[in-house]
């Protein structure tokens, strides 16, 4: 019993399997499967094969005698096109002692019109490699031409494998253009879908892999390799892996044995990352953060939490109190504080316990990879400012509005920093944060890149006020905002705005114009997307 | 199906060869069988009596995977044999074998989880063709003949009915899916064969024409009906209905 359209197509496959094999034709290209174990087929394979190997379009790849049955020898044998392998295309030959072939099995392929001069040389399409995967592959393994059957022929391609820390990748590279027309994951996994309790004990569903009955987070059903690491406390292995001195492998995923997994930072900055992914797909329709299936790393517990009282300041700062984005696809995320330990009055819990810290950090990937934000004075502030844009909007995404945990709100890190959070998009001043260009600070580089982590507020003030109206609460200039049932205006008109238009050194009344301008393409002139843009620039006091 | 319907043909071309044969030839009508066996062989289509379901379960994406099917039987073949005995004046007690198939289709709902999100399923729908039905049993008969004519008879027929009844029922399904995973199509299903043993009754009405010493042709028409409850697997159940309308033709042999 079968989905009537499947039955048909399977029968059609199996018609012409069976044809292939009875009936193998030259003239188009087509693949022959060879099943001779009968005397009669084993005959004609036989000479078929003879006439291949005479030719050149067989080659002797591997001979062994068989261990088991005495007197039997087994010869591999590859198929070539003018000289290069066709992928896939093998024959083993059984033989007895006195050299008769007792079986015949493998396909080969006819009807090749390949030209076998690549357009590309091993070069370039190691150049491919580097740029897909981030490696850099050594001469003792160059990518190799080979001829690689496709649906509606053949293509010379190149094929090359890179190793990385999260896994490996087999590449089909078409040698004349340099598309890469495969990409195979090189190792040999399977996905599953688990179940985590987060930081904040909620239940959440997490893709992982499966191998040898274990269990870790490698995302295996999102396009990107989006892998979480266990980093187990160690805060040096964590720097080597930061500085480039080791790599990460397998067994530093974190890891579980029965697929229901209890370490919350572990769950949400894996199953949060992935919630990220999503947003920007379906919003925005981008593939990640270089909009090309870049890998997404996070690193957790890269410091014992208990030993908060035994470390410096800058490591405190750095890898309890903190979550960061550190280049290439890789977030760190803070331990947080021991239960009984406070900073600042407020206790906080994992960092990646949070949707809005997790899409922050991340989103500065994509400012990475787009505008290129440079990380100082106002320039940084629109930095820092996309991403609470953004972790914001992916909050409001997947949580219902409202004020308590795990729901969407103006807040920034209220999940895992409480009470409160870190910053309000609705009231920056009340976190010490500009809400006016009136007041903001002007501070050296080497004062928080020029108080990019401040002056922040003032375009997230803009962002809040251009989606929920307001007035501003130093200028006392009212916004007609566009309405939280239309936020998915606002938040296009930022991402379109921060990820195409902005240049890398932006001020605060560049990013006005490129705002309104990016709302004006999207929805016109007299939208009241660009009418709520304009108003809250002009309530912030940016004109 | 069509050969029992070719079948049907035949007899009643037969009885009305047979009938025309003696038009030819005068004499006297052919009298009744005297004997108080009766050899009973039928043959027909079978009309199911209406459409079932299945409500189950699975799990997918650790979660819960409410599946629906709503099926229905074609038309299929029904053979019968049996024996009639008189035991009191014109009342004759009968014990009839049968055998009944059919192939059961509709379509089959399902709300699969998604592999990232809980409680954001993905609705699939799909055709199910194929079920294989069969039946087989006895009917027992209290007949009463009411002579119509010299060489026709009506019959009367009624009793209970014993039925085992085995169907194909679905148990578990296949889909494709790819990123975003918002949406998935059927792309297989699987089933397994449920068997139950149920009663039911059955009514019906034969009309007989003489056509030798010993031997009768017929026209049958039946209701029968019994309800069994099939169990493909823990949790997944499915009341269906035994039986139908029956309409055959058949032979009868007088000893």
């Amino acid at each position: 019993m079968r989905a009537r359209i499947r039955a048909l197509t399977s029968s059609i496959v199996a018609l012409l399997a069976v044809a292939s094999t009875t009936a193998p034709a030259l003239a188009q290209p087509r693949r022959t499967a060879a099943l001779a174990a009968e005397p009669s087929s084993i005959r004609a394979w036989d000479a078929t094969v003879d006439a291949m190997l005479r030719g050149g379009d067989l080659e002797v790849r591997h001979a062994e005698a068989d261990t088991l049955l005495s007197g039997r020898t087994h010869v591999r044998l590859q198929q070539f096109h003018r000289g290069v392998p066709v992928y896939g295309a093998v024959l083993t030959r059984q033989t007895d002692d006195i050299g008769a072939t007792v079986s015949i099995f493998g396909t080969t392929y006819s009807g090749i019109d390949v030209d076998v001069r690549p357009v590309l040389t091993v070069t370039d399409a190691a150049a491919v490699v580097a740029a897909r995967t981030g490696v850099d592959l050594g001469p003792e393994r160059p990518p190799t031409l080979v001829v690689l059957p496709v649906e509606d022929g053949f293509r010379l391609v190149y094929r090359a494998s890179a190793f990385t820390a999260e896994g490996g990748t087999e590449l089909f590279i078409d040698a004349r253009d340099g598309a890469v027309l495969e990409e195979l994951d090189a190792a040999q996994r399977q996905s599953a879908v688990g179940t985590g309790t987060g930081v904040l004990g909620d239940q959440k569903k997490i893709s992982v892999s499966s191998a040898t009955g274990t269990f870790t987070t490698s995302d295996l059903l999102r396009p990107p390799s989006l892998v979480t690491y266990d980093m187990r406390e160690n805060l040096q292995r964590t720097l080597d892996f930061l500085n480039g001195r080791i790599t990460l492998g397998s067994t530093d995923r974190a890891a579980d044995s029965d697929n229901h997994w209890t370490d919350g930072a572990a769950v949400d900055a894996h199953a949060y990352a992935g919630y990220f992914y999503d947003y920007y797909f379906k919003r925005f329709g981008r593939r990640g953060i270089d909009d090309n299936n870049f890998r997404m790393l996070s690193l957790v517990h890269p410091v014992p939490r208990a030993a908060v009282l035994s470390q410096s300041n800058a490591v405190i700062g750095a890898f309890y109190l903190n979550a960061f984005y550190a280049g290439g696809g890789v977030m760190v995320y803070g331990e947080g504080l021991p239960s009984t330990v406070t900073a600042g009055g407020q206790r906080w819990n994992f960092l990646s316990g949070a949707i809005d810290v997790v899409a922050h950090e991340l989103s500065h990937g994509v400012t990475d990879f787009t505008s290129g934000l440079l990380y100082r004075n106002e320039s940084g502030a629109l930095n820092e400012s996309f991403s609470d844009m953004m972790g914001t909007a992916v909050e409001f995404y997947y949580q219902p509005p409202g004020s308590g945990s795990m729901q969407a709100d103006y807040l920034i890190g209220e999940d895992v920093i409480t009470p409160g959070g870190i910053r309000s998009m609705e009231n920056p001043a009340a976190y010490g944060q500009p809400d006016h260009y009136a007041r903001r600070v002007i501070l050296p580089l080497s004062s928080d890149n020029g108080g990019v982590h401040t002056n922040s507020g003032i375009p997230n003030q803009v962002y809040y006020l251009a989606i929920e109206g307001g007035t501003n609460r130093t200028s006392g200039l009212s916004v007609q905002g566009v309405g939280v049932s239309n936020r998915e205006q606002i938040e296009k008109t930022m991402y379109r705005a921060f990820t195409q238009m902005m240049p890398a050194d932006a001020t605060f009344a560049v990013a006005r114009a490129v705002t309104i301008q990016a709302a004006t393409n999207l929805y016109g002139a007299s939208s009241a997307a660009t009418r709520a843009i304009t108003q809250a620039w002009t309530a912030v006091g940016v004109n | 199906m069509r050969r029992v319907l070719v079948m049907a043909g035949a007899l009643l071309l037969a009885a009305g060869t047979a009938h025309a044969q003696s038009a030819r030839t005068p004499s006297r009508p052919a009298r009744a069988p005297s004997g108080r066996v009766r050899l009973v062989v039928n043959g027909g289509a079978q009309v199911a009596p209406g459409s079932f379901g299945q409500q189950f379960t699975l799990t997918r994406n650790v979660e819960a995977a409410p599946v629906t099917t709503d099926l229905s039987l074609a038309t299929g073949g029904v053979f019968e044999a049996g024996v009639r005995l008189r035991v009191h004046r014109r009342l004759s007690i009968g014990v009839v074998g049968f055998v009944a198939s059919a192939t059961g289709s509709g379509t089959l709902d399902a709300k699969l989880p998604h592999p990232f999100y809980f409680n954001r399923p993905r609705d699939v729908t799909g055709d199910l063709t194929g079920l294989a039905h069969k039946e087989r049993g006895v009917h027992v008969e209290l007949a009463v003949p009411l002579r119509v004519s010299a060489r026709d008879e009506l019959i009367l027929l009624g009793g209970p009915s014993y039925f085992t009844v085995e169907q194909a029922l679905v148990t578990d399904l296949t889909y494709a899916d790819s990123y975003p995973y918002d949406t998935a199509t059927l792309d297989d299903t699987s089933s397994a064969v449920a068997k139950k043993n149920g009663a039911g009754f059955n009514v019906g009405v034969e009309l007989t024409r003489q056509v030798s010493r010993s031997a009768r042709v017929a026209l049958l028409g039946r209701y029968a009906r019994g309800t069994v409850t099939l169990s493909a697997a823990s949790g997944n159940e499915s009341k269906v209905h035994a039986g139908g309308v029956q309409v055959g033709v058949g032979l009868r042999f007088a000893f």
